[in-house]
């Protein structure tokens, strides 16, 4: 069983806490993205599992073997870094060679192993060049090939896609998911991109200044932030938020700010007097009657994004308060005109103001 | 050239901060290995360096001519420092020698390095490598060479004219020419000593300098330029102050180079005519072999580190201030 | 650099150019053609002219009654011992400070930074005694002993630079696929830092090369190159011609490496001066 396991895994560099009370299990063969924005405690929290740094408190578990006083070399996982970190004096064969040679392989075994990885990774051709020959992503794929022929518990994976131009991405990404299907390997992959984790994680790990602020399916924590942090990480163009009061009028739930009064449908039971409202663009569309909107709201364009086939359009609703709001390509909608827009039932996402935490969807 | 450049690395350790925080071993790591691997070079080093200086500070607290046992004398060879003329003699000669071996390698190179840095210059590497030819070659095989140059047929007869006197004398200034030769004149010893020290440094420095200004983004002079500035203001205002590194350098190593004087006062004059080219390097040597004055030299070569540590450390404070940003 | 300059102002650079470096080598080209001279005062290399003829026996006379064969072997035994031996031991030190965690590690380090600017003179005296105590006067042993101790300070300090440049990431792959210390020293990081090692080992020949003052303490009769030269010059003040054929064979082996290896020599003597 190669799950990896934290437990209550606290980090310290002197003062500075990179990790705190981290708990987290990974199942075998799951692929687990960690991701946040810099600083978050990602990198930190794999690091630890690979032994390049040492936990100030808790436990980490490989397969089930605490591994927390073991030196990297004896915790069977193989690791991707961001730079590749490949040896410039050697060949691709012999990069890919020598953990297997460290570990006194017999060499018809190596060769085999090598082959193989070289075969998955399309990288035959490759093996008697030095890495100074390759390009960024040859390179890349023989960091993935040395993980590869380890055959370890565990891959980590360190940012691997970020020095790659855009389309080498995108390509890229879904190569290194299938590849890892393939092998089965429990993998822990690091990342600041959260396109990337949403289209590679089978869960996703979203982490903010050490904290571990959700885990779940793409599709759970897209649907069900846990808090506003979340909300407005996962999801892009960002969720717009606002502050607004609750009062309980017209047979329900009405948000109102200044102005502004918003029935919500749907009754979520006792609020705060005021919480934080979250609306995703892709939920808020220009004002059409009949179409069972839940609004309308009214402001000035502040911003107009063409996006190909669709646009942006930023309309502030009051004094600081910007949603933004879906259009189609079509829309000649331009910076200062008034528009009135409204939201998606169901698509209103509430926030305690005081813990951020998330309340109710109405 | 050892001994310098050796300086100005430790000079530049030195004023980093310095951490003291009990090391955090990763998992796994040995906490001792570090040890092994340091240990050869530390025990050469301090079996052969630094328990000499224990060694020293003792024997320096002793009269003894090397041979009979020695007397206990306690600092008065120290004390020797202040009431012996002889020994700040040397020192004062050693300034004097900065003012070549420093000072005017630092002027001539930065002025020629300044004029040369207006075009390409194609084949720098040649030029370079002949440049650098004076501090590369032995000391004594250039001291040699300069013996010849100042070579004087006055005092010796049949000893051939050097190519100096014979320039001099061509042009009709031989009766500049001092009768016992430039080396054995008691007021042109040292400067000529200083010139060979003058020769031997102002590549060093012009390459030195010229590699700096290519440094200095062009970009800086084109705003002095739309700002007004002629030739000379550019010098101050975008030269100077991008060459700050390579100056501080380069006279650290001069000045610290000229205090350890030797070599080429053993072949060009043997601390001669009478004293007036001993220096400090000389003194101790000559304490140590001719006059058996052992427990003096040792206490000379402590006051001499001593100094080299004052100095170092004096030049560097005065140079980061002066620096400002 | 700056505004285009005119075609005077580039003739002008390159025959100060010229000059300068006239200036530079002339003794040395002086020296040179000297040797070539016919021994004895009667012929006087002015140093302005070629030697009338060109006599090729005063480096027989200097090689064999002069003796420099056997000063240039010492010399180059010396350099041979100790080149190697210096250059190994700072990468061994140098690597332990760069990458390990020791207690004390600054301590020793600061130690060995000491040495960089305790001058010969202070330990001279001692060093004699001790020598001579041991009985390792006028021998190699002594010789290659002392330049090492005191070619190691600069020597670790240098090389802790080149190693620590190497990206960590090197490093921490060397520790995941099981490299031992000795291992990834050897097989990863040495390697990547060839040129530097290159350079400190040009430095360091060049610094043993030149050494005088050990060898003038230490030596009576086994002397090396410089040492041997001093003496000669002592000896024969007036014949120049002589003289100047040992102080080009002295030179020789210097120069060449210094044309060979120009770019790390100057390199090394740049950047250590500079960066620090």
């Amino acid at each position: 069983m190669a799950r990896v396991t934290y437990e209550n895994v606290t980090k310290r560099f002197g003062e500075v806490t990179a990790l705190r009370d981290f708990s987290l299990q990974i199942e075998d063969g799951e692929f687990v993205v960690l991701v946040g924005p810099s600083g978050s405690g990602k990198t930190t929290a794999l690091r630890l599992i690979a032994g390049l740094e040492a936990l100030t408190a808790g436990e980490i578990r490989v397969g089930d073997r605490v591994v927390n006083r073991l030196a990297p070399r004896d915790r069977d996982i193989a690791m991707v870094f961001q730079d590749y970190a490949l040896y410039p004096q050697m060949t691709v064969y012999q990069n890919l060679a020598f953990g297997l040679k460290m570990r006194k392989m017999s060499k018809a075994e190596i060769d085999r192993r090598v082959h193989r990885a070289a075969d998955m990774l399309d990288i035959g051709e490759l093996l008697q060049r030095k890495p100074r020959a390759l390009s960024g992503g040859q390179r890349q794929r023989v960091a993935l090939g040395r993980a590869l022929v380890r055959e370890p518990q565990a891959f980590l994976m360190d940012e691997p896609l970020s020095n790659l131009d855009a389309k080498l991405r995108v390509q890229t990404r879904s190569e290194i998911k299938h590849l890892q299907k393939q092998v089965g390997t429990t993998t822990v992959y690091v990342t600041h991109d959260q396109v990337e984790a949403m289209t590679m994680g089978d869960r996703i790990a979203i982490m903010s200044e050490g904290v571990l602020e959700q885990v779940g399916e793409p599709r759970s924590v897209y649907e069900h932030p846990a808090n506003v942090f979340v909300a407005g990480f996962i999801g892009s163009p960002a969720m717009s938020f606002a502050r607004m009061n609750t009062e309980r009028g017209d047979g329900g739930l009405v948000l109102s700010h200044g102005e502004i009064r918003l029935k919500a449908t749907g009754d979520p039971g006792p609020l705060p007097s005021e919480v934080i409202v979250g609306v995703r663009p892709e939920h808020a569309w220009l004002w059409q009657d009949g179409q069972g909107l839940v609004g309308p709201l009214e402001g000035r364009v502040e911003f107009a994004e063409m996006l190909g086939k669709e646009s942006m359009i930023g309309v502030g609703v009051s004094d600081g308060v910007t949603f933004v709001v879906h259009a189609g390509a079509d829309s000649s909608i331009m910076v200062s005109d008034r528009v009135r827009f409204g939201v998606e039932p169901g698509r209103l996402y509430l926030f305690d103001p005081a813990t951020d935490a998330a309340l109710a969807v109405v | 050239m050892q001994q310098e450049t050796e300086i100005a690395a430790a000079v530049a350790v030195g004023s980093r901060r310095r951490g003291r925080r009990k090391p955090e071993y990763l998992p796994g790591e040995s906490r001792r290995i570090g040890y092994l691997y340091v240990a050869p070079a530390f025990i050469i080093y301090a079996a052969f360096n630094l328990y000499q200086l224990g060694q020293g500070v003792n024997i320096s607290f002793y009269n003894w001519d090397g041979l009979t046992p020695g007397t206990w004398v306690g600092l008065a060879n120290y004390r020797e420092f202040f009431t012996d003329p002889s020994i700040r003699e040397t020192y004062m000669h050693v300034l004097e020698l900065m003012v070549f071996y420093a000072l005017a390698p630092i002027a001539i190179g930065l002025s020629l390095a300044v004029m040369l840095s207006r075009i390409r210059i194609r084949g720098l590497t040649f030029f370079r490598m002949l440049l650098f030819l004076p501090m590369v070659i032995t000391d004594i095989v250039t001291a040699v060479a300069w013996v010849w140059i100042y070579g004087s047929s006055a005092n010796i007869p049949g000893h051939p004219e050097g190519p100096l006197n014979v320039v001099l004398k061509a042009v009709g200034l031989g009766r500049f020419i001092p009768t016992e030769g430039w080396l054995g004149n008691f007021h042109t010893a040292l400067p000529a000593v200083g010139v060979f020290g003058m020769w031997g440094g102002f590549g060093f420095s012009l390459i030195l300098f010229l590699a700096g200004i290519m440094k200095i983004p062009s970009s800086l002079y084109e705003a002095a330029r739309v700002d007004g500035a002629n030739a000379w203001h550019e010098f101050r205002a975008v030269t100077l102050p991008g060459l700050r590194y390579e100056l501080q350098v380069v006279l650290v190593l001069s000045v610290i180079g000229t205090l350890g004087t030797f070599d080429e006062i053993y072949v060009l004059t043997s601390g001669g005519p009478g004293t007036e080219t001993s220096v400090p390097a000389w003194q101790i040597w000559s304490r140590l072999f001719n006059t058996g004055q052992v427990g003096s030299a040792a206490a000379l070569g402590l006051i001499m580190m001593v100094i080299v540590f004052a100095v170092t450390y004096t030049l560097n404070k005065l140079l980061e201030r002066g620096a400002g940003d | 650099m700056n505004t285009a300059a005119s075609r005077m102002q580039i003739a002008f650079n390159y025959f100060l150019l010229v000059l300068v470096s006239i200036v530079a080598i002339y003794p040395l080209v002086g020296v040179l053609l000297a040797s070539f001279y016919p021994p004895g005062p009667a012929s006087q290399p002015t140093g302005f002219q070629l030697p009338p003829t060109f006599e090729w026996h005063n480096y027989v006379t200097a090689w064999t009654q002069g003796h420099f064969s056997s000063y240039s072997m010492t010399s180059v035994i010396v350099a041979v011992v100790m080149v190697p031996a210096s250059v190994v031991l700072s990468i061994l030190g140098g690597y332990a400070f760069a990458t390990m965690r020791f207690r004390g590690a600054n301590v020793i380090f600061y130690l060995f930074i000491l040495g960089l600017i305790i001058p010969t003179e202070a330990t001279i005296v001692p060093l004699y005694e001790d020598m001579k105590a041991l009985g390792l006067l006028d021998t190699y042993w002594v010789l290659i002993i002392l330049e090492v101790s005191g070619e190691v300070s600069f020597g670790i300090y240098w090389m802790r630079a080149a190693f620590m440049s190497a990206p960590r990431s090197l490093l921490e792959a060397a520790r995941i696929d099981g490299a031992s210390s000795w291992r990834t020293l050897w097989r990863i990081l040495v390697p990547f830092a060839k040129p530097a090692i290159l350079t400190l080992s040009v430095l360091t020949f060049a610094d043993s090369w030149n050494e005088f003052f050990l060898a003038l303490v230490f030596t009576t009769s086994r002397f090396t190159a410089p040492m041997g030269l001093a003496s000669f010059q002592g000896r024969y003040t007036t014949n120049i011609a002589l003289v100047s054929a040992g102080a080009v064979i002295v030179a020789l082996p210097i120069v060449i490496v210094f044309i060979i290896f120009q770019r790390d020599f100057i390199r090394g003597m740049l950047t250590g001066a500079v960066k620090g």
